[in-house]
């Protein structure tokens, strides 16, 4: 996924451990063996305080992204006891501000070329995979500081740091992980054949599946120009299933290692391809970052909408902060033109969802509901259309906005 | 008391006037209850019972029953 799909948050050209490499496999192993093994207590989290370094000591190139990470935990950490211990004596802008510069920071260490000269990162760019999941379980602690129980600095450092989910994710939240560090695990105990079971799809959906299908289904090679109209919709249409299989397969390896060691982390996946419309499926895919968009963007925007503002403003503005949520989502993922064309085009379709629903919906007289809501017919014919639209808009961020609209092109038939 | 007033909220807000809420009840279990009715709904409650909720505290809102929880940890004397 991080040297063949488009760059995701974090990806960078380092010498990497693959998920399908004997390195990681021995680094789970003893990772699992320690935290099965030890005793709940210090001893524990030190074990998976070094072995999480370890990890993270493959990907760090020199001391400069080692000072940056370390000065991210520690202020993260400062900041969050800050908040939790007088946060009521400093105005809430004050910690709107923190979030908001932990945002800048996001994507200037992401695009270093980002807004020019103001970029820290320009003269110096940051090498640091993971660096967006970082951010964001920064962003997490700090905003939610005052409700986090169990706090400490050495679980705060294995959270962030966690290596299963150090490379993409899934973002879990501070208070579940803390549950499993210490040791605690209400739930029922973990069953270690269906796990390896999960791990084992992953590995094959991954490194089986998805590499082999996207070697096959590139729209690079030859020139995406010379195909066939017929090969065109084929290799579109199934951009979004290789994606699937890549990404989830990365999951269902790292939830799977996770649980190994006792940690139930979040899910990431909740068959997307049943959404019938794009809000639905972005409720569905990639669940850990939508719902950090959803609790530290979303919610806190719409809320001071609806808080402030008269009746009459607060549907269209609320709009206003379903696009930009949903341009954060693209941009997030690269800061190019193609996913430029991709938010604007996802924005779009969310702003009309709530427009329909506002005052297209209520139009619909008592058995017209009935159909809309309850028709299996038009629960698959919008599932499919969701399909079609996700996977052509992917093709902007696959291949450009030039070329995409050239590709679209020829796959209706039209040439210039 | 506390119930009937939520349930006042509720109803002003998904405009039902038969909707019965319960405490174990959440987003899936009501139709319109969707993101931004969910911000329609906190600000309701917020304005109704007087009450400003940290985003922290709702964004762990899980169902009605929490929410209770919240109004409460406000408005102690609704207990």
């Amino acid at each position: 996924m991080f040297d063949r799909l488009p760059a995701s948050a974090g990806s960078v050209a380092v010498p990497a451990v693959p998920l399908n490499s004997w390195h990681f496999l021995l680094i789970s192993v003893a990772a699992v063996l320690l935290m099965r093994g030890l005793p709940v207590g210090l001893a524990r989290k030190a074990a998976l305080a070094a072995v999480n370094l370890y990890f993270l000591s493959l990907f760090l190139w020199g001391i400069y992204p080692l000072a940056v990470l370390f000065a991210l935990v520690v202020a993260t950490y400062g900041l969050g006891e800050l908040k939790a211990r007088c946060g009521d004596r400093v105005p809430r802008g004050v910690w709107t501000v923190v979030i908001v510069v932990l945002w800048c920071l996001l994507f200037f260490a992401k695009d270093p070329n980002l807004a020019g000269s103001i970029n820290p990162f320009l003269a110096h760019p940051l090498r640091l995979v993971g660096i967006s999941y970082l951010v964001f379980r920064s962003i997490h602690y700090i905003a939610d500081a005052e409700c986090l129980e169990g706090r400490s600095l050495l679980t705060f450092v294995n959270y962030a740091i966690f290596f299963p989910t150090l490379l993409a994710g899934p973002i879990e939240r501070y208070e579940r992980f803390q549950v499993f560090h210490d040791g605690g695990d209400p739930e029922a105990p973990i069953e270690p054949l269906p796990i390896f079971h999960r791990i084992a799809n992953g590995l094959v959906k991954k490194y089986v599946l998805a590499d082999n299908l996207l070697a096959w289904s590139s729209l690079s090679q030859p020139p995406a120009g010379q195909l066939a109209p017929a090969i065109l919709w084929l290799s579109v249409m199934s951009l979004l299933v290789i994606l699937y299989l890549d990404f989830s397969g990365y999951c269902d390896i790292v939830i799977g290692v996770a649980a190994l060691m006792g940690f139930r982390l979040m899910e990431n996946f909740n068959r997307p391809f049943l959404a019938t419309s794009v809000q639905d499926f972005w409720t569905r895919w990639h669940i850990s970052l939508t719902s950090i968009i959803r609790d530290y963007v979303f919610t806190p925007l719409s809320h001071f909408v609806v808080y402030h503002f008269r009746r009459r403003w607060q549907f269209p503005l609320a709009c206003g902060v379903y696009f930009f949520s949903m341009m954060l989502i693209a941009l997030w993922h690269d800061t190019t033109w193609g996913f430029f064309v991709f938010g604007l085009l996802h924005g779009a379709m969310l702003v009309g969802i709530q427009v329909f629903r506002r005052y297209g919906y209520s139009r619909l007289g008592p058995g017209g509901k009935e159909f809309w809501d309850h028709s299996p017919l038009v629960a698959w014919s919008a599932r499919a259309m969701n399909y079609a639209f996700v996977s052509l808009t992917m093709l902007f961020w696959q291949c450009g906005p030039a070329e995409s609209v050239s590709i679209l092109g020829r796959m209706v038939g039209w040439q210039p | 008391m506390l119930q009937d007033d939520l349930q006042a909220v509720f109803r002003k807000v998904f405009d039902d006037p038969a909707l019965v809420i319960t405490d174990d009840m959440s987003a899936a279990d009501i139709e319109k209850w969707d993101s931004l009715a969910h911000i329609n709904l906190i600000v309701e409650v917020e304005k109704f019972f007087g009450a400003r909720f940290k985003n922290a505290e709702m964004a762990r809102l899980q169902c009605i029953g929490d929410l209770k929880k919240l109004v409460i940890k406000y408005r102690p004397e609704l207990a």
